[in-house]
């Protein structure tokens, strides 16, 4: 663990997915309490100002520090992208653990009903279920959810039969060992490489996806400043000049992104066997 | 050699035991099966070592695992001292398990790269809950020390071992939980021939230390003529000749033994032997040849051998053969 630490920390591109991620984290977890304004606070008379000292991201239509907003809406992308690929990761993982180990009947039908949530575009089937079940938060978070659950499970599922016969996990059952130790001991902690790097673009996915919705008005609802939301009140201003109003939630949208995708990847490159780094040890 | 007339009440006993598995097959074709093992008898006395040698793909080693209950056999009987195992539940399975531990071919493959040497060691010990934590560590250093390791090894992890160190290291892991039987699947084949012998030397050791049965899985003839006590021979998932290693190594009874034998290098310029060669490659398992399977590529196969399967038959004391020729060899 300690010499993919190092690995890690000597990657620049690494280092730049992590500080990015670290930065935007930062604002979210920070911010509230160093730019004590009131991201709700209207104030008509400051409407559409130019981003200056006292609003270093402007002002909206009704005079709301953009700001402020932001930061909001960084709390909002991260906070909601983390639960997705958390609960995303249990019960996909989960339900792959118990494909792959048990295999027979339960397989085939997991299987089967993964590839039909896969046939749907993620972004559609997102948007089917958010309208489905009622605009708000909740529901575009399941839609979400839904659409990265089958990732998890054909990969859980795959290392599950690819390590399921591997002479080590043998070795044990031929010792005794009940699945449930299989799992513990030999199996999951293989795993955590790869649940790591589908995890990084999960979130990627989340906050992509959370800002779609948000965006044609399903996913969380005004006045919290999603930043999706915020670059559709800010559409209608960007020909008329009052750019800061979409510009500065899209950039956080995008960071939040890359810095996601930028960890995937870099991660998949470390932790590659190929790569002639083994971990552990 | 320890005398083994003196025990020969049967630790193992395996009656027409056949494993097959279900063969890739289209989806609306016929479902096909790989026969790999096709009625296998045989019995291992206790306190001997009991090899069991053939080609790859002759099912010697679906044979081991279904003795350590790997997997369930198809069909047939196996009895452990006395008791009826083959049918058992998983549940009902766990005290046989430990009495029965597998040595494996690949100790490169066959131990967590995760874990320390100690936790592997140890970790039979954990499932089969024999002991406390401190006598655990303290068995495990007892363990190391009987498979010639140092004591500071149970710190370290596998990859810091050599291929013999490993499989010392996969030795002290079946050996600690206490073992009647062990069941080494080409427990040197992995090996470089230099650390062979110091292997085998300890498995021998080992046995008459702790009174270990053994089934000795091979296909390397040289090691299971100076190892075992006894040896079958397979062939395609049947049993072709079983015999005690002397009457086998000096006289084969059976064609495909024969075959077998001769194609072992002699490590003696001055002796020659006739090179028998096998016509053609071995059959499918999918679809084996009718009657003897050995027939189509036995050089003493006549019409009958397609239609009648061979049974096993005494040709000598202990020695048995699975061949309708009498007149041969």
């Amino acid at each position: 663990m300690l010499r993919t630490a190092t690995k890690i920390v000597r990657d620049p591109e690494m280092a730049l997915g992590v500080a990015i991620m670290a930065v935007l984290v930062l604002v979210a977890v920070a911010g509230p309490f160093i730019w004590r304004v009131d991201p709700l606070k209207v104030n008509v008379l400051n409407s559409l100002l130019p981003p200056s000292l006292d609003h270093p991201m402007g002002t909206d239509d009704v005079g709301r520090d953009v700001f402020a907003r932001f930061i909001w809406g960084a709390q909002v992308s991260i906070g909601v992208a983390l639960a997705v690929t958390v609960i995303g990761t249990l019960v996909g993982g989960v339900l792959g653990l118990i494909a792959g180990l048990l295999s027979g009947a339960v397989d085939l039908v997991l299987s089967r009903i993964m590839d039909a949530i896969l046939a749907f575009p993620p972004l559609i089937l997102a948007m089917a279920v958010a309208i489905g079940l009622g605009t708000g938060m909740v529901s575009a978070m399941v839609g979400v959810i839904l659409a990265a659950i089958p990732w998890y499970f054909r990969l859980l599922r795959g290392e599950v039969l690819r390590l399921r016969h591997m002479m080590y996990v043998e070795s044990a059952r031929a010792l005794g060992a009940s699945n449930m130790r299989l799992i513990r001991h030999h199996i999951l902690p293989q795993t955590v490489s790869t649940i790591l790097i589908q995890a990084s673009s999960v979130f990627s996915f989340s906050v992509m996806t959370m800002a779609a919705l948000g965006f044609v008005g399903l996913g969380i609802q005004p006045p919290v400043p999603e930043w999706g939301t915020m670059i559709t009140e800010g559409l209608a201003y960007a020909l008329t000049g009052q750019w800061w109003l979409g510009l500065f939630p899209g950039l956080g949208i995008f960071a939040l992104a890359v810095a996601g995708n930028v960890i995937a990847d870099r991660l998949r490159d470390i932790y590659d066997p190929k790569s002639g780094l083994g971990i552990g040890g | 050699m320890k005398d083994i007339a003196s025990e020969t009440r049967p630790l193992f006993e395996a009656r027409d035991l056949t494993k097959r598995f279900p063969a890739p097959s289209g989806l609306l074709g016929p479902k096909k099966q790989v026969h790999a093992v096709e009625g296998v008898t045989f019995s291992i006395r206790k306190g001997e070592v009991f090899g069991l040698v053939g080609e790859s793909g002759s099912g010697k080693t679906t044979v081991g695992r279904m003795l350590v209950g790997l997997i369930p056999p198809t069909s047939g009987n196996m009895v452990f001292d006395g008791k009826e195992i083959a049918d058992l539940p998983p549940a009902k399975m766990q005290p046989y398990r430990r009495r029965v531990q597998m040595i494996f071919q690949d100790p490169f493959a066959s131990l967590n790269p995760r874990r320390r040497v100690g936790d592997l060691v140890a970790e039979g010990m954990e499932i089969h809950r024999l002991g406390n934590r401190a006598e655990q560590r303290e068995e495990v250093a007892r363990l190391l020390d009987l498979v010639g390791l140092p004591a500071d090894a149970a710190r370290r992890f596998p990859h810091e071992f050599s291929g013999g160190q490993r499989q010392r290291i996969g030795i002290a892991r079946a050996l600690a939980v206490k073992p009647d039987m062990l069941v080494a699947d080409e427990p040197v084949s992995a090996l470089d021939v230099s650390v062979q012998a110091q292997v085998l030397n300890l498995l021998h050791d080992l046995k008459e230390k702790l009174d270990l049965t053994i089934l000795f899985i091979s296909h390397d003839l040289a090691v299971v003529e100076h190892f075992c006590d006894r040896v079958a021979v397979m062939y395609l998932g049947h049993l072709m000749e079983l015999a005690p290693r002397e009457s086998l190594f000096a006289r084969p009874r059976h064609p495909y033994t024969e075959a077998l034998l001769s194609a072992a290098p002699v490590p003696d310029p001055a002796r020659k032997r006739a090179r028998i060669v096998m016509e053609g490659d071995v059959p499918s398992p999918i679809d084996p040849p009718s009657g003897c399977v050995l027939r189509t590529r036995c050089r003493y196969a006549t019409a009958d051998c397609a239609q009648t399967r061979p049974t096993m038959n005494q040709v000598a004391p202990g020695h048995f053969k699975a061949c309708l020729r009498d007149d041969i060899l």
